[in-house]
């Protein structure tokens, strides 16, 4: 019985999903519009592209911190649980 | 057969029940009701009044009021079960998960189509909204909301007993919810005679597709995460 | 004692971060030495290449976030290993999604404002990377609000879950809501084929980069919580 209603429902989720869904993909395809437009954006296109990958390198380095920040904490955890288990043991 | 006719009767006795508490009390529809009310008259004020416009804002007044509301009713919807431990105790009975899932949904869909036929009303007599294709709308705010429903119990059910639940809710639901309101938007928007390029049905078909996808997802994983 | 050498596991994590930092490197050198600067847009072009290579990873990371719940509830929320680890994968797929979801969404404005003039426009393709951001920040904020008990577990992993149809139905919704207007196509394409190794190489790079964060997270997520289990063991005894 659950495995008839499971297929049934993976059944009806892939019509469903044929018959609602599939013309998005379809429409992507056929998506061609204007692409470049110039615009009046005075900045220097090298300024914008150390820009964009200053911010790529700096997002990336915040994660990064916040590790390092995680995995101090989990060592400090460490080192009070190895104490607390050297006090049970004496 | 003899399983599926004991299943809609345990829909049927669920529903029973929360219908007949929420006559003598009013917990749920109260709240919705008068803070829809408010929305619309906010909403009165808050945009310019500008009658050739109307059509153009029109369908975003009536989805936003709609979703806000339901958010109201979805925060209260399972607060009589966590009081008194009710929601376990259902889930000790012999009954049907699915079904107790779908009273529930069933349930949150008809006080926020009550609510819909005391604010859309107002809305359109509020700001003068012309009406040429009342089917049209009627059909998409049946449908919408039964998206806002499936979605809003589920984690609503899941989000119970949580920390912060009323601020958690819209935030874990309004993304996912996002389609409906587009496709709800547009659909509306049709209904009112505004100038949309597409045709009414493919959005609807749309949001029947969402409603029935949704639909055995959020009976299959309310199965699963109650389990836990 | 056993715990203590699963606490100090020397993974994979290392290997894998000496190759994405040569990966990254080579990327860039093939962004900015070996790819031709395109002829209609100019230089900023070359945000594009680490912008779209961080735009599909992070579709690729909220997929396997979505895979982790789904496996995580069908094995009902047990307490074995392989569900703690598919959750915990799934928290920190998750964390990466979210960190190059916010790497696109400031690298797209920049090249958008160059390209099209405007630093935002409700174009499907940023729609949808916002809508998808949007929803898997949720997830965290979840995972942070409800805990790391089961209950919060499983509700996170069935947001996941429904986040995989919603997909679907955000893509099809946004494609069509800006109506006959649909905007981008990065006109030309990768004709040339410095440009088509330089995308290969930055969508590979970013791949490795945020493959060794995962793992990295991944093995914290694992071990802090081997850590907490001690503790309560340890708490347990002293009561008795």
């Amino acid at each position: 019985m659950n495995i008839f209603k499971t297929i049934s429902a993976i059944f009806a989720w892939v019509f469903a999903w044929v018959v609602f869904c599939l013309p998005a993909t379809v429409l992507a395809q056929n998506a061609t519009g204007q692409g470049w437009r110039e615009g009046q954006e005075q900045i220097q296109g090298d300024t914008m592209v150390v820009a964009a990958y200053m911010a790529l390198w700096l997002i990336l380095l915040l994660f990064v911190l916040r590790i390092a920040s995680r995995q101090r904490t989990l060592k400090a955890d460490i080192l009070e649980l190895k104490k607390k288990i050297q006090k049970e043991e004496q | 057969m003899h399983e599926l006719t004991s299943i809609l009767r345990q829909f049927a006795v669920i529903i029973r029940k929360d219908l007949t508490m929420e006559f003598r009390t009013r917990d749920i529809l109260y709240p919705m009701a008068l803070f829809s009310l408010l929305l619309v008259v906010v909403f009165s004020f808050a945009f310019l009044s500008d009658p050739t416009r109307v059509r153009d804002y029109g369908p975003g007044i009536i989805w936003v009021t709609v979703l806000f509301a339901s958010t109201v009713g979805q925060n209260r919807l399972f607060d009589r079960e966590r009081e008194n431990g009710c929601l376990w105790a259902m889930l000790l009975t012999p009954a049907s998960r699915g079904a107790i899932f779908a009273a529930k949904a069933a349930g949150h869909f008809m006080f926020t189509l009550f609510m819909e036929v005391l604010t859309v009303p107002l809305i359109i007599l509020f700001f003068d909204l012309p009406v040429p294709h009342p089917a049209t709308l009627v059909a998409s705010l049946v449908l919408g909301t039964m998206g806002l429903s499936l979605i809003g119990t589920l984690f609503s059910a899941m989000l119970m007993n949580a920390r912060m639940k009323e601020v958690l809710l819209p935030l874990v639901t309004f993304p996912i919810l996002m389609p409906v309101i587009i496709a709800g938007v547009k659909v509306t928007a049709l209904a009112v005679g505004a100038q949309v390029a597409e045709d009414a049905s493919m959005w609807l078909k749309f949001l029947l597709g969402f409603d029935m996808i949704f639909g055995v997802v959020t009976l299959l994983l309310f199965d699963r995460m109650i389990r836990s | 004692m056993k715990s203590d050498k699963a606490i100090g596991k020397f993974g994979p994590g290392p290997l894998l971060a000496i190759l994405a930092t040569a990966a990254v490197l080579i990327a860039l050198y093939a962004v900015f030495f070996i790819a031709p600067v395109e002829a209609t847009m100019g230089i900023v072009q070359k945000i594009f290449y680490f912008h779209v290579g961080c735009a599909i990873n992070m579709m690729v990371f909220f997929s396997l976030c979505g895979i982790c719940g789904l496996i995580y509830l069908i094995m009902g929320g047990s307490r074995g290993r392989v569900a703690s680890f598919v959750d915990a994968l799934g928290v920190a797929t998750a964390e990466v999604g979210v960190t190059l979801g916010a790497v696109v969404l400031v690298t797209g404005p920049i090249w958008a404002r160059k390209a099209w003039g405007t630093w935002w426009t409700w174009e499907p393709r940023l729609t949808l990377a916002l809508l998808v951001f949007l929803l898997f920040l949720a997830y965290l904020a979840l995972r942070a609000f409800t805990g790391s008990e089961r209950f919060g577990r499983s509700v996170a992993a069935g947001l996941a879950v429904v986040g995989l149809p919603a997909l679907y139905f955000i893509h099809f919704a946004v494609q069509r809501w800006g109506g006959a207007h649909p905007q981008v196509v990065y006109k030309g394409g990768l004709t040339v084929p410095g440009m088509k190794l330089a995308f290969f190489l930055s969508v590979l790079a970013v791949m490795l980069v945020s493959a060794t964060l995962a793992l990295i997270r991944t093995q914290q997520e694992l071990q802090a919580r081997l850590v907490d289990d001690m503790f309560l063991k340890l708490d347990a005894e002293e009561w008795k």
